[in-house]
């Protein structure tokens, strides 16, 4: 079994969404026998990160919170300043997960396949969803979000971890195009889940896997 | 012809939120930069539709017989 590390961050209302995507995928990554180290809320900082980093061999590491082109900041405001990841940081892992927005087009690109054997993040902007009255599009959120966490757990590879992330995201496209004349919500939620299936990419080795 | 005034915030920072689309039924009109939007409509009941690429969506069954004013918080949808 391999060794993850979880990061994310807590300072905002998407946040709260995408904290509970990595609570999740702790509890399924454990499930599976993995060991997990967590880096969460003001531990989602650099400082936290690289103490971890120096002292452990980690298979994955999982990202979650907000992001930008050149770097996963962690905890905000501070992450600004001391951001977990950022282009330039060679960080030597099997694969990046990386629930934020944008961090694929230029940290992805500059961490996979060099350093990281492969990069999943989003080259645009992550759209969360929230409870509404008709349908609890946040289920259908951390569902998407955390297929991808499940496959690598049980040992199949990132590519078979993208695939099975975009077949959930086109499943939801659909339902809620289906039901836009009974849920009130669904034309949101349906351009949001098609912006994160066009934003979303695998920069890397298909093939790799966490253990 | 009653008015519905209002005014959208986002729900973190209790900032208006600026250029969202607001519609009544079939009128449409967006909010300012302070967050707020009227419009004028006959009385009767409507649904009123608030949308933004980066706010989570709005939609309320909304009866107007007099003026009226709401205030909406929405949450952030981006990361």
């Amino acid at each position: 079994m391999g060794k993850v590390l979880v990061i994310y961050s807590l300072d905002s209302i998407p946040t709260t969404i995408s904290a509970e995507a990595a609570s999740r995928s702790i509890r399924i990554l454990k499930k599976a026998g993995h060991d997990v180290i967590e880096l969460g809320a003001l531990k989602a900082l650099k400082p936290f990160f690289l103490i971890s980093y120096f002292f452990n061999r980690f298979d994955a590491i999982f990202y979650f919170g907000h992001g930008l082109e050149d770097m996963l900041p962690g905890q905000l405001p501070l992450g600004l300043i001391l951001p977990v990841l950022r282009t330039g940081d060679r960080i030597r892992t099997k694969v990046i997960y990386a629930v934020a927005c944008l961090s694929s087009k230029k940290l992805g690109r500059f961490l996979a396949p060099r350093y990281t054997r492969a990069y999943l993040g989003n080259r645009d902007y992550t759209f969360v969803a929230f409870p509404a009255t008709e349908r609890n599009y946040a289920d259908d959120f951390l569902d998407t979000f955390t297929t991808p966490v499940r496959v690598l757990a049980e040992g199949d590879s990132v590519g078979t971890a993208f695939a099975e992330m975009r077949s959930r995201m086109i499943h939801y496209i659909s339902l809620y195009e289906r039901n836009m004349h009974r849920w009130p919500n669904a034309d949101y939620y349906a351009w949001a889940m098609r912006e994160n299936l066009e934003g979303f990419e695998l920069i890397g080795d298909y093939n790799a896997k966490i253990a | 012809m009653p008015i519905l005034r209002g005014r959208v915030v986002d729900r973190d920072t209790g900032r208006g939120i600026a250029f969202l689309v607001v519609a009544l039924n079939g009128k449409t009109t967006s909010t300012d930069p302070q967050g707020e939007f009227e419009i004028f409509a006959p009385p009767g009941t409507y649904t009123l539709r608030i949308r933004s690429p980066f706010y989570e969506p709005y939609t309320r069954e909304i009866e107007l017989r007099e003026d009226t004013y709401i205030e909406i918080k929405l949450r952030r949808t981006i990361l």
